[in-house]
């Protein structure tokens, strides 16, 4: 295996692993935070603020765990010398 | 029909090719002799290299993407075209006297402007396997958001010789394929301008680069390629594509924790060495950029590096029309 495929590999991860995240947060949010009923009678607002919530916090999740794979990639390769 | 597009195809594949090539040759020897250049770090004698390319660039786009608008009357076509427009004065506003790290981004949003006005979208948003969802309000701040977000991300990629021009080919295939299986042949048209441009330029920029794009250059593209897969509704297999510039982009953001020029980093990502291959800096505090990631195991040339960035953008692209073809092939 050349020297730089080495490296190629573990990014394609990274990227895979960004990819199939994004389409299961997409179907979490989009068939069932967004269909969700109204929680309290008449509270659109209140229903629309929790969605809201919710689904930043899965994409809050999305950037989460692309950011600890990037890490724990750098704490391995780049910062093992240091 | 896709027969009533085949000349509109025809012209997009061959017209910006030939435009871009030989407007990027005649400004290679104009900016020369003005003295209009750049120092290429990365090798060894740092020779000065002709920038910005910008006005080669936007000639070949826009020339066609008129003749495109005369032929078939598209308003995505003209929306497209103003994007692309406004990519490029932004972006030669920076080359010639640079834009602060957070006004590029909020000029750019003027470049959404024109797909909201002319109704140019659709507030679906199309995934695979379970079908379209309609995000109205959200949609809309979406399309403003969309233009700054890939115009800068895919200047964030014009890091080597090559890279970007290389970039913008590999990413606008999966576009051009998701296009074709929806049945938008002349947006489809538009991305094929797009990708022969790209190819126009390359032939140019590739290693060793004789012309740098500048970011008249590739804020153009990458105004066009959002304005493109905003105005197709191909979003998705659009952002998929450019996970590698994404990723880059992000992991700089991250650990810069701000917007700011790369000019006014203290600790470079990566470090040349006198044969001028790069090398990771191992400071924790140097920024994480993807060429930092790539050269994390042993010093790579310039050209390897490169290749690294077509591979991974070969494989995301990969991914895309995967994705697409999940989305809208039916079986």
């Amino acid at each position: 295996m050349g020297e730089a495929m080495k490296t190629i590999y573990p990014i394609m991860g990274i990227m895979t692993v960004a990819l199939v995240l994004l389409l299961v947060l997409s179907y979490l949010i989009f068939t069932v935070v967004v269909p969700f009923p109204d929680i309290v009678p008449g509270g659109i607002l209140i229903t629309a603020i929790v969605k809201a919530v919710i689904s930043g916090i899965l994409v809050l999740f999305w950037i989460f765990a692309l950011w600890q794979l990037t890490m724990l990639y750098m704490k391995r390769k780049v910062y093992k010398t240091t | 029909m896709i027969q009533d597009s085949i000349p509109a195809i025809i012209i997009s594949a061959i017209l910006p090719l030939l435009i871009t090539y030989f407007s990027t040759a005649y400004l290679i020897k104009k900016l020369t002799a003005r003295g209009w250049v750049a120092m290429d770090y990365h090798k060894p004698d740092k020779p000065n290299i002709p920038r910005p390319a910008g006005p080669a660039i936007i000639l070949g786009l826009l020339i066609t993407l008129i003749i495109l608008y005369a032929i078939t009357r598209n308003n995505g076509i003209l929306a497209i075209s103003i994007a692309t427009l406004s990519g490029f004065i932004v972006g030669i506003i920076d080359d010639l006297r640079t834009l602060s790290g957070p006004l590029k981004p909020l000029l750019m949003i003027a470049g959404g402007l024109p797909i909201i006005l002319l109704g140019t979208y659709s507030p679906y948003f199309t995934f695979p396997l379970f079908g379209a969802a309609r995000i109205s309000l959200i949609y809309f701040l979406l399309i403003l958001f969309a233009i700054p977000v890939t115009a800068n991300t895919v200047n964030t990629i014009d890091v080597l010789n090559g890279a970007v021009s290389g970039f913008v080919i590999l990413t606008s295939i999966p576009v051009i394929f998701a296009l074709f299986l929806k049945q938008q042949f002349v947006l489809a048209a538009s991305a094929i301008v797009l990708f022969s441009a790209a190819i126009g330029f390359f032939m140019h920029h590739k290693f060793p680069s004789k012309i740098f794009p500048g970011d008249s250059g590739t804020l153009a593209f990458g105004a066009m390629y959002g304005a493109i897969v905003i105005v197709g509704g191909v979003e998705l297999v659009g952002v998929i594509a450019i996970l590698p510039a994404i990723m880059n982009s992000f992991f700089y953001l991250s650990s810069v924790r701000r917007f700011t020029e790369h000019r006014k980093i203290k600790i470079r990502p990566t470090v040349v060495l006198d044969d001028g291959r790069l090398v990771a800096e191992r400071d924790s505090k140097a920024p994480i950029t993807l060429v930092r990631l790539i050269v994390a195991d042993a010093p790579m040339s310039e050209k390897e590096i490169v290749q690294s960035i077509y591979k991974l953008t070969a494989f995301s692209s990969l991914l895309a029309i995967i994705v697409a073809a999940l989305t809208w092939v039916k079986l």
